[in-house]
């Protein structure tokens, strides 16, 4: 297909700045699971509320804890649950969209209309009633934002499995002897591949601000342990008299969701697979 | 002849689209024609050869991004001539529907989907005409009327989906002759409906052009159609005009060897590709006994029972061993849904049927669909050696060698993806596909019909070339009596889901029995 030539070069640029922005975020936690420049712990009384300064470039909070650490530690544990989140809704959400969509009939209604269900509430709400009913942590807030994550993907999956069903290389793939798994996970899966791409893009941003949002309510991450969403909560308290404790959380989280935002709108367009 | 004036003229006209990366790709190289006022001009090429682009370029509807980078393109506006390709958008839309209009390939995606086809042609006359209200809707109806539509007073309140592909077609052209148009441009508007429809809609294009002393450019791929109608004829390949001249000296004796290939591939109707067999005795391959297949239509109302349409009606026919057998038909006239019932795609199926073979294999029409875009080549020819487990790795890597060379694609395209294969390539590909396993029968759906007339050509010639060498025996569904009569053994018409005539190819083509036979040969242009 031939584009405007304009609409070529913004797209290559959102998706450059995208990448440059994911990669630096990336880079910043990686340092972080080894060294901080601080204890993210490391409670001082002296410290309390500093603001930004050579030794804290992002000051301190209201335990005196440099935040600056604790954001390089933090960011890790919120990626580590978003990833695992997405994970998990992207393995099962493909593995029912792609039966679903394939074999369509009786189980694809009654997994259809489950899963209407399951959007119809908010996904922050869902997410507390999972959590009250296995309680809070780490480990849970994975389950409970992976289950929410399912049907979103499930939904994609199978909407693109109908249509490929359809096609005459499904029907060829048939006449040679191709079981159903085959076809299914051998030859349709790969075309789906630049939409799971970006789904995946897009729910990385969610869970990113699902986990700050539970954490937030104090259901995710426990103290004295770093997340961004527990962070941004403490910083709340203390907005009055140390205002800059939210720049650096809040800033990580902005960063990344604009960085993988401008990613997956460029693989969206069917730049990535196919050709 | 000299007194004519020329209604409209590319002088030089070269088209570019903006590509990737800073150059613009040119897609036509200094074109120049013209057509008289009150001719017909046909412009006859192969997909790509920029025919469709040079006529949108002057009507300004070039989309894309591209535009004219060099040449003008005069138009002879009532009394002065003005320049199209300098016109503003405004001035271009009163120019457009007024005086020049358009028909489309597929009359489905030119009509407005969601209002009635009488509202979309009174449209015109509102905007382009200061024909008061009461009067614009009997001016319609006469108009479809005139376009050889029955009904119309219905049909009026109608939206496309309802209609055939024939009528929409007419409906279309009502729309493009309703303000008398001195220049009709129809960009190949009967390629997509079936052969008898064709006729009637060319037939059509003919009366408005004497009645009305509408000049007519017809774009078309088919020569056939352009002989029919036209009488001087631009020959274009890959965006360069190759030949133009008087339509009867052209076909007569071409000058150019681009125009002789066209011609020999189009015309080629005497020329078979193989000889006629007769072998109706031994043992029967293929044994189809009262064979009917259905499909099931959704439930008019939620709790009503699906109902089953009968599709193919109660067929019986017997193919014997290294036959190649044709059946054709208009579309819709089941023989598609025969030929994937009998490769078992189908399964609301009754009657008998007998194979003997394992699974036939297919070749589908659309070379597009039948690769899977995300994987190489390779990778798909290897895939029923994989499934079957025949041999070693390197055993299958070098089958599918031998397979590629065969069906006449190099070694190198075993890492390629379908995605970077043109049409032609890709059919060899489905071709190699089906006869990987070497079964013997192969049921060909439709394996030319999306193809250009010259590539079509050389598909033949691979098919024949491969039924001879490995004994194979072919059902050949075409609705093209062309390519029936050159390829096949015998054939089968079917009409309405029913075989109403079967024989030896040249019997058929010859002495046909059926009315419906008679009617497809007559159609033939």
């Amino acid at each position: 297909m031939k584009k405007k030539r304009g609409q070529e070069n913004t797209k290559n640029w959102s998706l450059i700045l995208g990448i440059v922005l994911v990669s630096a975020v990336l880079f910043f936690v990686l340092i972080g699971l080894f060294w901080t420049p601080y204890e993210p712990t490391a409670i001082s009384v002296a410290l309390k509320n500093k603001p930004p300064s050579l030794s804290h470039p992002f000051g301190t909070d209201y335990m005196g804890r440099d935040i600056l650490s604790r954001v390089m530690q933090g960011a890790g544990t919120t990626f580590l649950i978003s990833i695992v989140t997405v994970a998990i809704g992207l393995i099962f959400g493909t593995f029912i969209g792609a039966f679903t969509g394939y074999y369509g009939g009786v189980v694809d209604e009654i997994l259809m209309r489950l899963n209407d269900t399951l959007t119809s509430f908010p996904s922050i709400l869902l997410a507390l009633v999972f959590v009250s009913v296995i309680g809070s942590g780490k480990y849970n807030i994975i389950i409970a934002l992976g289950v929410i994550f399912v049907p979103s993907f499930a939904r994609v999956v199978r909407s693109e499995y109908i249509v490929q069903k359809e096609l005459d290389y499904v029907r060829n793939a048939k006449l040679l002897g191709a079981s159903d798994l085959r076809i299914m996970f051998v030859h349709i899966l790969p075309n789906t591949v630049p939409i799971l791409l970006s789904s995946t893009t897009i729910g990385l941003n969610n869970a990113i601000l699902a986990e700050a949002g539970m954490s937030y309510l104090s259901l995710g991450v426990q103290p004295p342990d770093p997340s961004l969403g527990r962070m941004l909560s403490e910083a709340q308290s203390s907005s009055l008299n140390a205002p800059w404790s939210a720049l650096a959380p809040g800033l990580m989280i902005v960063f990344t969701v604009l960085g993988f935002s401008m990613i997956s709108e460029n693989i969206g367009r069917g730049d990535v697979g196919g050709k | 002849m000299e007194s004519k004036k020329h209604l409209l003229e590319l002088c030089d006209v070269s088209i570019g689209f903006p590509e990737k990366g800073k150059e613009k790709s040119i897609v036509t190289r200094g074109v120049s024609f013209y057509v008289e006022e009150g001719e017909a001009l046909g412009i006859v090429g192969e997909s790509g050869s920029g025919k469709s682009v040079s006529m949108l370029a002057a009507v300004g509807l070039l989309g894309n991004g591209g535009r004219i980078v060099n040449g003008t393109i005069r138009f002879w506006r009532g009394e002065e001539v003005i320049k199209l390709n300098a016109l503003g958008e405004k001035e271009l839309n009163e120019v457009r529907g007024d005086e020049i209009s358009m028909i489309f390939q597929e009359p489905m995606t030119s009509l407005n989907p969601v209002l009635p086809v009488g509202a979309q042609v009174e449209e015109m006359l509102r905007l382009h005409s200061d024909c008061p209200k009461e009067e614009r809707k009997s001016r319609v109806l006469s108009m479809f009327l005139e376009a050889g539509l029955t009904d119309v007073e219905a049909l009026y309140e109608k939206y496309p989906h309802q209609l055939s592909g024939g009528m929409r077609q007419r409906v279309m052209i009502a729309m493009a002759m309703i303000l008398r148009p001195k220049l009709l441009i129809a960009d190949e508007p009967t390629t997509a409906l079936d052969v008898t429809v064709q006729a009637k809609i060319l037939a059509l294009l003919k009366k408005f052009q004497t009645e009305y002393k509408t000049t007519i450019i017809l774009i078309s791929h088919d020569l056939g159609v352009i002989r029919n109608v036209c009488s001087r004829a631009v020959v274009m390949c890959e965006g360069e005009v190759v030949e133009q001249g008087e339509v009867e000296t052209l076909f007569e004796c071409p000058k150019e060897e681009y125009t002789k290939r066209l011609l020999a591939a189009a015309l080629g109707k005497g020329s078979e590709l193989k000889k006629e067999q007769n072998i109706t005795q031994g043992e029967a391959v293929v044994r189809v006994e009262n064979f009917s297949v259905f499909y099931e239509e959704k439930a008019a109302a939620l709790f009503r029972a699906k109902t089953k349409k009968e599709v193919v009606k109660q067929v019986s026919f017997e193919l014997y061993a290294g036959e190649i057998v044709g059946i054709v038909g208009e579309s819709g006239c089941g023989k598609s849904t025969l030929a994937k019932a009998l490769a078992g795609l189908n399964s609301l199926v009754a009657g008998n049927f007998y194979i003997d073979c394992k699974q036939p294999q297919m070749v589908f029409q659309d070379p597009y669909g039948s690769l899977n875009p995300a994987k190489t080549i390779g990778w798909l020819l290897t895939e029923p050696l994989r499934l079957h487990h025949v041999g070693t790795k390197e055993q299958q890597r070098d089958a599918v060698y031998a397979m590629l060379e065969k069906v006449g694609l190099s070694r190198e395209y075993y890492d390629r993806y379908p995605g970077t294969l043109s049409g032609g390539q890709r059919q060899r590909v489905a071709i190699a596909m089906a006869i990987m396993l070497k079964r013997s029968f192969i049921l060909l759906d439709e394996p030319v019909s999306a193809l250009d007339v010259t590539v079509q050509e050389q598909i033949l010639v691979l098919l024949v070339k491969l039924q001879k060498e490995f004994g194979l025996t072919y059902l050949f569904i075409s609705h093209d009596m062309n390519v029936i009569h050159r390829i096949c053994d015998r054939v089968f018409v079917m009409y309405h889901g029913e075989i109403v005539e079967s024989g030896v190819t040249h019997r058929v083509f010859e002495k046909p029995e059926h009315p419906y036979t008679r009617e497809l040969l007559g159609a033939r242009v």
